[in-house]
């Protein structure tokens, strides 16, 4: 059992209380929070530079990604309800007769929960309720490697345009040779490709972009493309990582996610429906699979897997 | 719950000694998470019907326990 007690106090309470003074009401609540949030992460941001240990770095990474993600979506959701309220109740939009015990079809112009997807790639239409993004801890995918049992183990990162423009970068969490169990030998080249997708959500083999990274360093460093590849808003593309190394399971590193434990929900995460954003895996000449579970069986569906990444396109949209 | 353990943690004979600036990160973020704990809990006292801030608040403190158990692991004192 960890001794936890070596932790530095907690010499923030009057800053809180200074903070939450500027709470006026309830209608500025959650603008305080969403500003403090992205306080947060601007502060992380920074941290990152500065964090040179893989498990710090990681904490630094995940405090971002929540306070970009999960918790600035839900005070901004809250805000928004807040902010809006309906001026004449009379004046609601007539539902077709739902009612709690889910008799009765949706009104489809209230949306619907968690209905916050690319879906239509038009940005949120609703509401979450609950972390956007669902995670227990992070976990690592050998590209190459040996856990797979693969002659060589491939990994992409599915997502959706968000944006009609040319993509400019990529950055994700990279975990490199030095790290027993996550990278190798000289660490290998690891090919980024972008492709198009197949129709069924896998990488289609169609390469718009690459990138080869050799032995790539630990963390969080930023990959641009010489040609940027033209993106069109709500299509569906994989970043395809493929160790070209002549000996793929000794000269590897790892792609870290985020994880959930247990059983797979569908959606996995609230934000995102599945075919939106997720991570798929091949293993040797095997067919593409969803990656759902950290396992032994190198054609075990993996579900839990959601990936770390964050995409700049030409506009400056990130 | 957000924590860091699991598939990512290295053995422990991996551990090792943390840098300075690593330590320093490491300290501005359990400082940051007090301060956003403490005032969601200060307003969430306030306004209990603002329930985003309760579970917020919860996300905070699981994310506290994981950073003190960085300090544990890298055995880490408060000085």
């Amino acid at each position: 059992m960890p001794n936890t007690d070596s932790a530095p106090p907690d010499t923030q309470v009057s800053a809180a209380n200074t903070i939450a003074a500027t709470t006026t009401g309830i209608s500025n609540a959650d603008a305080v929070a969403i500003n403090l949030e992205q306080s947060t992460a601007t502060l992380m941001t920074r941290l990152l530079q500065s964090a040179d240990n893989q498990d710090v770095a990681g904490a630094v990474a995940l405090i971002k990604t929540t306070s970009l993600g999960s918790h600035t979506s839900a005070f901004t959701a809250k805000e928004a309800t807040v902010a809006t309220p309906p001026t004449n109740p009379t004046t609601l939009p007539a539902t077709t007769g739902q009612t709690f015990a889910g008799s009765g079809a949706p009104e489809a112009s209230l949306g619907a929960k968690e209905d916050t997807g690319l879906t239509g790639a038009t940005g949120p239409t609703g509401a979450i309720y609950g972390p956007g993004i669902a995670g227990d801890t992070l976990a690592n995918a050998q590209i190459g490697g040996p856990a797979s049992g693969a002659s060589n183990t491939q990994v992409a990162f599915k997502f959706t345009a968000t944006v009609t423009d040319t993509l400019v970068s990529f950055r994700e969490y990279w975990i490199g040779k030095t790290h027993a169990g996550y990278g190798g030998g000289t660490g290998g080249t690891i090919r980024v490709t972008l492709q198009t997708d197949d129709g069924s959500g896998f990488p289609s083999g169609t390469i718009l972009a690459t990138k080869d990274i050799v032995s790539p360093p630990d963390d969080f460093t930023l990959y641009s493309f010489t040609s940027p590849p033209s993106l069109t808003v709500g299509k569906v593309y994989h970043l395809v990582h493929t160790n070209i190394d002549a000996s793929p399971t000794v000269n590897f590193v790892s792609v870290d996610s985020v994880y959930c434990y247990g059983a797979v929900n569908s959606p996995r995460n609230a934000r995102f429906t599945d075919a939106e954003y997720g991570q798929t895996a091949k293993y040797g000449s095997a067919p593409w699979e969803v990656r759902n579970n950290y396992g032994s069986a190198p054609w075990e569906v993996r579900n839990n897997f959601t990936p770390i990444l964050l995409l700049t396109y030409g506009g400056g949209i990130t | 719950m957000l924590c860091l353990a699991g598939a990512s943690i290295p053995t422990a004979s991996a551990v090792s000694r943390l840098t300075t600036s690593s330590k320093t990160a490491l300290t501005s973020c359990l400082q940051q998470e007090y301060l956003m704990r403490d005032t969601y809990q200060d307003i969430f006292a306030k306004y209990p019907t603002l329930t985003t801030f309760g579970s917020v608040v919860a996300d905070e403190i699981s994310m506290i326990a994981t950073l003190k158990n960085l300090y544990a692991k890298y055995r880490l004192s408060a000085t």
